[in-house]
């Protein structure tokens, strides 16, 4: 099943030489094992098309984006041995611009640097099953800039929730990405890493075929995190991450591990646009 | 981003603070994310009154005498060094 059809790459060949390069590598290293149902996310935003590519590597798929310098999403499947070999796997990599993407192209250490942005995973290194595979998910094409007080506090209990659960559950698929709201944003570096204005990670048990979103603001004191349905994070951010699923499946949040109490107040039985944008 | 072992000690860590925008490494339970002008530091740990503890303790001391020394032996080290300020850009999806 190739990741990349005939007709979204015309779409993108309009888009230059880096799109087709992008279909021609989707079509090369086929990864869509990592997506439900064999399926890759897929973008329902056309302004987010142009400069994209498919980036495969060994347990986890970006697609990248040459607008924004980084991941408009990241796909893993989890399943128990990953988890378990994961969680006896040191910490740690060394950080690196992608060497398949172009200089020019691509972000760099560099734009990081004294940005007062951590570098957050989107596939986290602390899901990988040993060390060259955790050193994969130290690219910048894998990286956004989030705040510590969102990095290093809810979203890594988030991600370890996720591990355990995969624990519970026997597999997961796991789509994580940046949301990007308002008609400006700031960016950092040479390279305008664009700063997402929230950070997302939808889940599907396929044991339970029950599909769920954490969405988390990208700010510097106290960052809210909310449930949401898969619905509202592709009416939200223009991404399907699980194109596979039947549309009754992504109507309501399932129930996740982390973040219950505090997002109380923010949901809804009957959402409304303004309580939707609020959460974003 | 999280920490699951607590495996390395100083000598095994290949850090060296300020040397490089890269390097990132589990010490002593905790995570240490190297950068030429500021290293991230962050994570929970134990520091149990057993060996374990006692082999945390030394990396982490060991990790902080090398930050230490390091910005003790810089001679125009600033009070504080500012962030950068980011640009602000259209929303290129929006």
């Amino acid at each position: 099943m190739a990741p990349c059809h005939a007709a979204r790459c015309l779409l993108h060949a309009a888009f230059g030489v880096l799109a087709l390069l992008a279909c021609h590598a989707a079509r090369a290293q086929d990864c869509t094992a990592l997506g439900a149902d064999g399926q890759l996310p897929v973008l329902d935003n056309p302004r987010m098309a142009p400069q994209t590519r498919i980036l495969c590597s060994s347990r986890f798929a970006v697609l990248y984006s040459g607008l924004a310098r980084e991941p408009l999403w990241a796909a893993e499947h989890l399943d128990e041995a990953m988890v378990r070999a994961a969680m006896s796997t040191p910490r740690e990599g060394t950080f690196h611009p992608d060497a398949r993407i172009p200089a020019g192209s691509r972000a760099e250490l560099e734009d990081y640097v004294r940005s007062g942005f951590d570098r957050g995973h989107m596939a986290p290194s602390g899901d990988m099953p040993d060390r060259q595979t955790q050193e994969e998910t130290f690219a910048l094409s894998n990286i956004v800039p989030q705040r510590a007080a969102l990095n290093r506090e809810k979203w890594a209990m988030i991600e370890s929730d996720l591990r355990r659960l995969t624990l519970r559950a026997g597999e997961l698929y796991v789509v994580t990405g940046p949301a990007f709201r308002g008609s400006s944003l700031s960016a950092i570096g040479r390279d305008r890493v664009l700063v997402p204005t929230s950070t997302w990670k939808a889940v599907y048990t396929p044991a339970r075929q029950q599909t769920g979103v954490y969405v988390c603001h990208n700010v510097a004191r106290n960052p809210g995190c909310s449930h949401v349905s898969v619905a509202e994070l592709t009416r939200m951010t223009g991404i399907d991450p699980f194109p596979a699923l039947p549309a009754r499946m992504k109507q309501n949040c399932m129930t996740l591990p982390y973040g219950r109490v505090r997002t109380t107040t923010h949901t809804r039985r009957h959402t409304t646009r303004r309580h939707a944008h609020y959460r974003w | 981003m999280t920490t699951h072992s607590t495996r390395p000690g100083p000598a095994a860590t290949g850090l060296v603070p300020f040397a490089d925008n890269g390097t990132s490494r589990t010490i002593g339970g905790m995570t240490v994310e190297n950068g030429t002008d500021s290293i991230a530091f962050y994570g929970q740990t134990d520091l149990s009154r057993d060996k374990a503890g006692l082999e945390r303790a030394r990396a982490l001391l060991a990790f902080l005498q090398q930050v230490v020394d390091t910005l003790d032996a810089q001679a125009d080290l600033p009070d504080s060094l500012p962030p950068r300020k980011a640009a602000r850009v259209p929303n290129p999806f929006a």
